[in-house]
């Protein structure tokens, strides 16, 4: 995936409180398949219906980023789905860390994602928009609650993994 | 990062460099669950200034602020060197880029074995459960 391509995906479906910003060098987008840019729409989408735990009212997140999570996340639903990203490791989701700042709606001020930067987990194996706990209690099998921001439907997931995986073929 | 003060001797000790909370969180879990005591560094700067060849593994971020993975693990064997420790750390590198460019150039600044992300629970703990 081209990072503009990236930024361009979500500028596209930008809400009142979710923002995107081009920031180079800070993420490697590279590995990860473009096949999934669409439901980056679906993602924005739910992370706007989710303003009332993700942020306060007079708040707006700020998208820079996106990268493969630095753990993946194992389970039998990408055979049972049929969404195999990675034959070598047929049980790995497809799961990538999209990261942001947080900041006033009045604030215009440089963001400095160094400091400040927080993630969000898109697993678009099984659809799911979470925080960093909650996929901590997926990989770990432990609970460390977290939030479960919305799902990404199925039909959507369906149409785009035959994508995916023509992707991958032709990538490795 | 945290505190090496009251380091137990006895203990193994590991530390993990990374910018990435999920990162740290995890594979600090993973290293206790084997019994080391564990240092914490968010980038190459505090993994250098806290390093005095007193670890015996460290899983080293490629991709970081202020000071990337290659820097840090250059400084870190210059260290060593200049310590004259006997025995090197062994410094295992995560890095999403998978180009045989970048891994080439993980292995030149001194890391001896390079894991790409997402990394594989299980391929990290073979590698951590051979070193203890």
């Amino acid at each position: 995936m081209d990072y503009q391509d990236f930024v361009g995906a979500l500028s596209r479906c930008e809400g009142k409180n979710v923002k995107v910003r081009a920031i180079k060098n800070l993420c490697y987008p590279t590995p990860i398949p473009e096949a999934i840019l669409p439901l980056f729409q679906d993602m924005m989408g739910i992370l706007q219906a989710a303003r009332k735990t993700l942020f306060k009212k007079d708040e707006k997140i700020i998208i820079f980023g996106i990268q493969f999570t630095p753990v993946a996340r194992e389970s039998d639903a990408p055979l049972a789905l049929k969404r195999v990203f990675n034959p070598k490791a047929p049980k790995t989701h497809l799961s990538c860390s999209v990261q942001y700042v947080k900041k006033s709606m009045s604030d215009s001020s440089e963001i400095n994602p160094v400091k400040s930067c927080e993630s969000v987990i898109v697993d678009f194996t099984v659809g799911e928009v979470v925080d960093s706990n909650y996929y901590l209690s997926k990989i770990t099998h432990q609970n460390f609650g977290g939030k479960l921001y919305g799902l990404i439907k199925s039909e959507r997931l369906s149409l785009i993994w035959p994508a995916i995986q023509m992707e991958q073929v032709n990538f490795n | 990062m945290e505190s090496s003060t009251n380091l137990i001797n006895s203990k193994k000790i590991a530390m993990v460099v990374d910018d990435d909370k999920l990162a740290q969180f995890f594979i600090k879990q993973m290293f206790e669950d084997l019994g080391y005591e564990v240092l914490v560094a968010v980038n190459g700067h505090e993994a250098v200034r806290h390093f005095r060849g007193h670890i015996n593994v460290i899983t080293m971020d490629y991709n970081m602020p202020e000071m990337n993975g290659i820097e840090a693990t250059k400084s870190i064997r210059n260290k060593e060197s200049k310590l004259e420790i006997k025995n090197p750390v062994l410094i295992i590198g995560l890095t999403a880029h998978n180009d045989k460019e970048t891994i080439d150039a993980c292995f030149a600044a001194g890391m001896n074995k390079v894991i790409t992300k997402p990394v594989a629970q299980k391929e990290l703990l073979d590698i951590l459960t051979l070193q203890n």
